[in-house]
């Protein structure tokens, strides 16, 4: 681990290429990495694991691969945390929600909990939003333990999945975020269904549906005998369906309580994951895994009451299921369009579909493995899979097939442990021949763990921020006053921190989205963006990040942009303001004659 | 004589009881504590280590014991009572300082009487409830 970080403290943002950070962390970080996963499964293969030493090494892995990027820079990455920082400072400054600025506002949980936090302990929520992947990813494994250890008892098959998942996380949505503390949030509630609300044994729908139709029956005709019972008389009515003592009928009330309240704060708190989980619960409950058939209803009114009420003034014009079934539209967004760029970028993009995949060839594998072990990984399955249902309902902003991959993978880290553990365990397994399938997995989890640092960190060219970005933004705050339109080169831009509504923020990379449009196109919807301001005057940002992006998605001509500078900088209503090495900052004044 | 109390685990033993017992009465002092040192005019060098207690844990930990029957035999349901603690006390706060934002009433001062609040009613009745040792030798 430390050999980890010394290599990353080592890193520069101006060295990083094309294909991100993992070409750049140099040979000590590697030789470390591979030192941690050896010593973990050299430590998982003994008799009795040592539950101290498997937590440090997570702990190690946690710290090497999600800490790398705060390590080198000590910036947060990513425009979003920027501006979920701001949400909060204009929380703690207005003391109050105002639903129609956006839609964070219409789900402010987070934000309002990080509010009190940060205010309450005095530390600053740079350093909190900073360090936000690997306290988050922390967290989540110990959730995902809960979770699993609900799904087996067997020690090392709950320690392989965390450190499966650990390995695997590519997807980078644990920066300072709602979406990272409802994913907690949805672990959680799993965890607490599986163990309080948990039908033992399962009843399936169709069941519950005959024995429904069967009390009906015995109420047309109250002659008959009210149970129907075997030749030995006992009754034929599964075990959750029939009475039950009141020591389980209050656990499961407790439990219903806890679920509903975690899944009210996870609804005030995002708008995505409650959708996710309605789906798991419903699995749960259309496979019989759930003592429970109604908890789907209670989720779904909760859900529609914050939709009706706090949410409505967001959702007036954005419908929940905007692209619902428009199955060309999201696999466009999800995929099409999202795979462009240089060719290093390409590659990395590549590698996130291998990983992924990888990662689900090894569930299949497991599944199948513990299937014919007697295995019946139901919940699993059905907890693995149920997310998938999301992607037809909406694009998410091209980010749907991420969020769903994110939420199968627990399910899918706990079956692809069992393809990386010898079929009948490791105890039975002949001495001899443990350091080689100890040697197999270490050699698998080590490949699809680097593979997936390459994938996470593959946009950390553009959107791993130097001091000079910092500085950019900071001098554009500088320069602005109330009521103007501050304009970015692109995604992302460390911005929105402060005055989150006194300004309208744009980028050239949405306003000239149209590929046919020329500089002076684009100039002329930027000309059109400042006249429609309050104060008809409008900053121009091009920093280092902005320019790299543009050219490593191709989502924007670098000429285009390069043209409406020329225009900015020499045309009688722009001029140029301020300049560095790493940024442009240009003023454009529009008459309102 | 010991006495076992009815709890959400079912009938404890008087180990048990009296652990349980210790563990509302660390709650709640802890919570005195924590609110004390954060609400104190000057800031304290405990404030980082207060205020996360008091918002990511005190308040769940409270709730959990309410909520969530356990066999204290059991690691995985430790485990579990430990993180839904965790998620319970975020919840918490979510709650009480969403609640104060609508209400147009925020500060995080308020917050933190409110996460007290909530620890102490959630531990209270407990503790009054259980026999304390020297009314036990009474």
């Amino acid at each position: 681990m430390i050999m980890c970080i010394h290599a990353a403290r080592e890193l520069s943002v101006a060295r990083i290429g094309d294909a991100g950070l993992a070409t750049e962390l140099g040979r000590s970080y590697w030789v470390g990495f591979c030192m941690i996963q050896y010593t973990f499964f050299a430590a998982i293969i003994t008799r009795r694991p040592p539950s101290l030493l498997l937590a440090l090494l997570t702990a190690g892995l946690l710290i090497s691969v999600y800490g790398a990027a705060s390590f080198a820079v000590q910036i947060p990455r990513g425009e979003v945390t920027w501006r979920h920082l701001g949400i909060i400072d204009h929380l703690i400054h207005a003391g109050s929600i105002d639903a129609t600025i956006d839609a964070y506002f219409g789900w402010p949980g987070f934000f309002a909990a990080f509010a009190a936090f940060g205010e309450a302990t005095g530390i600053s929520l740079i350093h909190v939003a900073l360090w936000a992947p690997v306290w988050n990813n922390a967290l989540w494994l110990l959730g995902l333990a809960a979770l699993v250890s609900q799904l087996t008892p067997n020690r090392r098959h709950i320690w392989l999945t965390v450190w499966i998942f650990a390995s695997v996380n590519w997807i980078d949505q644990d920066y300072f975020s709602p979406q990272a503390f409802a994913f907690l949030l949805y672990l959680i509630i799993l965890a607490v269904m599986l163990r309080l609300l948990r039908a033992d044994p399962p009843v399936t729908v169709l069941h519950r549906l005959r024995l429904a139709r069967a009390r009906m029956r015995r109420q047309d005709a109250p002659a008959e005998a009210t149970t129907r019972t075997d030749a030995s008389g006992r009754s034929k009515e599964p075990a959750a369906v029939a009475a039950k003592p009141d020591a389980s009928r209050s656990a499961r009330a407790r439990g219903l309580i806890l679920v509903a309240a975690l899944a009210a704060v996870m609804i005030a708190s995002h708008q995505l994951t409650p959708f996710a989980l309605l789906l798991a619960v419903g699995a749960l409950v259309l496979v019989g895994r759930s003592a429970t058939p109604r908890l789907p209803l209670v989720l779904l009114l909760i859900l529609a009451a914050w939709l009706i009420l706090p949410a409505s003034a967001y959702l007036d014009g954005h419908p929940v299921a905007a692209n619902a079934g428009d199955l060309a539209a999201v696999a466009d967004k999800n995929l099409t369009s999202r795979i462009s760029g240089s060719p290093e970028r390409l590659l990395v993009l590549r590698l996130r579909m291998i990983v992924t995949a990888a990662v689900w060839l090894l569930a299949a594998v497991g599944l199948l493995r513990r299937w014919r072990a007697g295995h019946r990984d139901v919940s699993c399955v059905a907890l693995a899979v149920a997310p998938f249902v999301l992607l037809p309902m909406q694009s998410y902003g091209g980010e749907m097939l991420l969020r769903v991959t994110l939420y199968s993978l627990p399910f899918m880290a706990f079956l692809a442990a069992a393809a990386l553990s010898p079929p009948h365990g490791w105890d039975i397994l002949h001495r001899a021949h443990r350091p080689i399938a100890a040697a197999l997995a270490t050699g698998l989890c080590l490949v699809l763990g680097a593979a997936s640092v390459g994938a996470r960190y593959g946009n950390a060219r553009f959107d791993m921020f130097t001091r000079g970005d910092i500085a950019a933004v900071q001098a554009l705050y500088d320069q602005a006053r109330p009521g103007d339109v501050l304009i970015a080169g692109s995604h992302p831009t460390p911005w929105r921190y402060r005055d989150y509504d006194a300004h309208r923020y744009l980028t050239l990379q949405d306003l000239c989205r149209d590929p046919t449009l020329t500089a002076q196109g684009c100039f002329h919807l930027v000309h059109e963006a400042v006249r429609r301001s309050p104060s008809g005057r409008g900053l121009v940002l091009v920093n280092r990040a902005n320019r790299e992006a543009i050219r490593m998605q191709s989502m924007l001509s670098p000429d285009v942009v390069a043209g409406v500078e020329a225009r900015l900088g020499t045309g009688p209503d722009g001029r140029l303001m301020l300049q560095d090495a790493d940024f442009q900052l240009y003023e454009l004044r529009v008459g309102r004659s | 004589m010991s006495q076992a109390q009815p709890s959400a685990a079912g009938s404890l033993s008087g180990g048990d009881a009296e652990r349980a017992l210790l563990t509302g009465v660390a709650l709640l002092g802890a919570t005195a504590v924590c609110t004390a040192v954060l609400l104190l005019p000057d800031r304290q060098p405990l404030q980082a280590v207060a205020g996360l207690a008091l918002t990511a844990y005190l308040p769940g930990a409270a709730l959990a014991r309410r909520l969530l029957p356990t066999e204290p035999s059991r690691a995985s349901d430790q485990l579990l009572r430990a993180v839904v603690a965790v998620g319970l006390s975020l919840g918490t706060t979510v709650a009480a300082s969403l609640g104060l934002l609508y209400m147009e009433q925020w500060s995080w001062q308020r917050t933190v009487l409110l996460l007290a609040a909530v620890t102490a009613v959630a531990t209270l009745p407990d503790v009054l409830r259980r026999r304390w040792p020297w009314r036990r030798s009474a």
